[in-house]
């Protein structure tokens, strides 16, 4: 297994876990929006200024609901 | 993963001048050879100090920068030392350099505190700025990962510690754990999210403010959402007030286990001094006893004739009390007040009363009372002679004597070990020692108190958001479309914090199971005992033996910690988000031969890379090519050129 699938495998594991709780009791909750946020805070990600990536997120898909 | 493909060292501790080598790409197992005091643990903390600027000694300690220098270099003028290493990660190159050197302004280095280190860090053949190299290491290999692979035997007491998750070192040894695994990546987004919602919040209620039909509610809200910030603010100041003091209190815990013989020696003195008082107190007892005895010493020269006096008196009073009990009897008979003998119970006849009384002269009343007076004063006699003779017996003086010196003997006895103590304890120690306690208590104080205060800010904190839910439904009844969209934000805010809150908890309990399967794997691998099933996990990554009928394996011998320590290390890495190389400095402890040689075949399982530091009597090299085959990658030997300069040997 090369570096990059053991790194895929290990990300697709806490992604799978917050999906299928996800899927299960927060179908409300944009799947894509989810993976946003996680990648905010992916471990070795600098994110300048994270708190306003985030409002920006979750306002940007209140939005497209209306 | 990261991979280590060369290391360059000058002038660092054994290693004299420039030495360097070159591990192979392929996955596998390389091994270097060094007996005792070559270099081993040296060539281990080469790979902390380029990775994290640190070097270990025995008890955990951080050894001085000063003693690092190659001491030969040393005397020939070198005043610095360096690490490089080469490192591949995700297809990248980088080139590490550490290196220490005297701080400026400093002529005549001679403390730790002398020296200063600084690196630079390459990526791709570019040199990093220091921000740049800063985040770009922290992302390949933060240092509270690395502590997992660079491992020795001092790993082991931390491992124990982990079964205690009430332990401070063990909770966070459990954090770190979970730092390897990535749960941070998890609990990052719902402390982001719980800020995200405070703030929607906040938003909702501003807009109420501006709307006349919800002013009021609006009003109470942000009151609510400004007393939830300061009381946010409070909880976050107590628990990293608590977080330091709790870190601080690992700290002496540690300090003081290394300084444990020479506690054990202070309480040892201590408990003696306390002895030595109690003796002192009965001594100065038993002089004044003795003093009283002896005022009436001087009665010994008439002790014969005291005896004498007090055999005559005895005989006296016989004589005395047998003629006063047959004055009675003649009496009663006389006066006819019975007809019984008292003696031999017969009855006495009428004219043998009257003989009777003819024979006692004036009835008998006045020489039965003169022999009972002197009967009265022969006894008080006796009584002040018994009582001198005792007061004369050399027998009892003696034993008091005797006690006296026992006890004065047993005081310089005790004397002598404290002076015995003292020799071996510096007054510096042992002021740092006694403040180490104080601060200690004082420490353990303000962590209660501190936990008390989380305890009442977090019921506060729960009472402001009842409030806070009861406003918003309101608000939510009363507040027309032009609040809708701050509204969504905040439900949707609130929904992924949920979200990522229960993920949270499912995630950790997903990894503790990996963890715990993984473990219990390598366990069966490396163990000789065919009873032990596995290993079982608690709450704070701490691993328990289990046996094949369901039953936890309480108490474990040093070899068992060792062979847990292992497994839980090769577990981290299959499970760890960053993987490394696993670098052991002595990994066989004082296991036997059995689990030596299951130990040599798990190897190359463990990681991609394994690098072992052995000695050849715990690892034979024609053992070790025959267990681990194709897979031994590298063999190199550390070699003596004088007491204080090794030499690295590929094989």
């Amino acid at each position: 297994m090369s570096d990059d699938d053991t790194h895929a495998n290990r990300d697709a594991s806490v992604a799978d876990t917050i999906e299928r709780l996800r899927a299960d009791r927060f179908k409300d909750v944009d799947r894509e929006l989810v993976m946003e946020i996680l990648r905010l805070h992916a471990d070795g990600v600098v994110t300048e200024n994270v708190d306003r990536a985030i409002d920006e997120a979750i306002a940007e898909r209140t939005s497209e609901d209306d | 993963m990261l991979r280590i493909k060369s290391m360059h060292m000058k002038d660092f501790g054994a290693f004299k001048g420039e030495q360097s080598f070159e591990l192979p790409a392929e996955e596998g197992v390389s091994i270097f050879y060094g007996e005792n005091m070559r270099g081993k643990t040296t060539l281990l903390n080469a790979f902390r100090f380029a990775l994290i600027g640190k070097i270990i000694g025995r008890g955990r300690r951080e050894v001085s920068f000063h003693d690092m220098i190659n001491w030969e270099a040393r005397g020939e003028g070198a005043r610095t030392f360096e690490v490089r290493l080469e490192l591949t990660h995700a297809g990248a190159d980088y080139r590490l350099t550490r290196t220490c050197r005297p701080r400026p302004g400093t002529d005549d280095p001679e403390r730790h505190d002398d020296y200063v280190t600084d690196y630079y860090l390459e990526r791709g053949g570019h040199i990093l700025s220091p921000q740049q190299a800063a985040l770009e290491l922290e992302r390949i290999l933060p240092e509270q990962i690395a502590r997992f692979f660079l491992f020795d035997g001092e790993l082991l007491q931390e491992y124990e510690d982990l079964l205690h998750s009430d332990t401070d070192i063990g909770r966070k040894i459990s954090q770190a754990i979970e730092r390897i695994l990535g749960l941070p990546t998890l609990t990052k987004s719902r402390d982001s999210l719980k800020a995200a919602l405070d703030r929607a919040e906040s938003r909702v209620a501003l807009a109420a403010q501006g709307d006349q039909k919800t002013r009021e509610f609006g009003n109470q809200l942000q009151s609510l959402v400004e007393e939830r910030e300061v009381l946010t603010k409070d909880l976050f100041r107590q628990e990293k007030d608590l977080e330091e003091l709790r870190g601080r209190k690992a700290a002496i815990e540690d300090d003081m286990r290394r300084r444990e013989r020479m506690a054990a020696l202070l309480d040892k003195r201590d408990r003696l001094a306390g002895e030595v008082k109690v003796l002192e107190d009965a001594v100065t007892a038993k002089k004044e006893e003795v003093s009283r005895a002896m005022g009436h010493a001087w009665s010994a020269v008439i002790r014969d004739r005291l005896a004498t006096a007090v055999e005559s008196h005895r005989a006296t009073e016989a004589e005395l009390q047998s003629a006063v009990t047959r004055a009675q009897v003649l009496k009663e008979l006389a006066d006819g007040d019975s007809q019984a003998c008292p003696t031999c119970l017969q009855t006495v006849s009428a004219e043998a009363q009257e003989k009777i009384r003819a024979e006692i002269p004036g009835g008998g009343d006045r020489s039965a009372s003169d022999d009972q007076r002197e009967l009265a004063t022969v006894r008080r006699r006796l009584d002040a002679l018994g009582e001198q003779l005792a007061r004369t017996n050399p027998e009892s003086l003696r034993l008091l004597w005797s006690d006296l010196e026992a006890r004065r003997r047993d005081i310089y006895a005790k004397n002598g070990e404290i002076e015995e103590i003292g020799k071996q304890l510096s007054g510096n120690e042992e002021d740092e020692l006694k403040g180490l306690r104080r601060e200690y208590e004082s420490v353990v104080r303000q962590i209660a108190a501190l936990e008390d205060g989380v305890t009442d800010t977090g019921v506060k904190l729960a009472a402001n958001a009842t409030y806070r839910d009861k406003i918003q439904k309101r608000l939510d009844q009363l507040a027309g479309g032009q609040m809708d969209s701050e509204r969504k934000i905040r439900d949707m805010a609130s929904r992924l914090h949920d979200l990522f809150k229960e993920s949270v908890d499912v995630y950790r309990e997903q990894l503790r199971h990996r963890v715990e399967a993984d473990a219990s794997r390598y366990f069966r691998k490396l163990t000789t005992e065919p009873e032990y099933a596995g290993l079982r996990i608690n709450d704070s990554y701490g691993l328990t033996i289990v046996h094949r009928d369901g039953s936890d394996i309480p108490v474990r011998s040093a070899g068992a910690e060792h062979v847990v320590a292992l497994s839980l290390v090769a577990a981290l890495q299959n499970n760890a988000q960053l993987r490394g190389p696993i670098v052991i400095d002595s990994p066989f402890g004082r296991l036997d031969g059995g689990h030596r040689a299951k130990i040599v075949e798990t190897l190359p399982d463990m990681a991609d890379q394994v690098i072992v530091l052995v000695y050849e009597e715990e690892l034979p090299p024609a053992r070790a090519r025959e267990a681990l085959k194709g897979r031994l990658r590298g063999e190199w030997a550390l070699e003596r050129q004088t007491a204080r300069h090794t030499r690295l040997v590929q094989k």
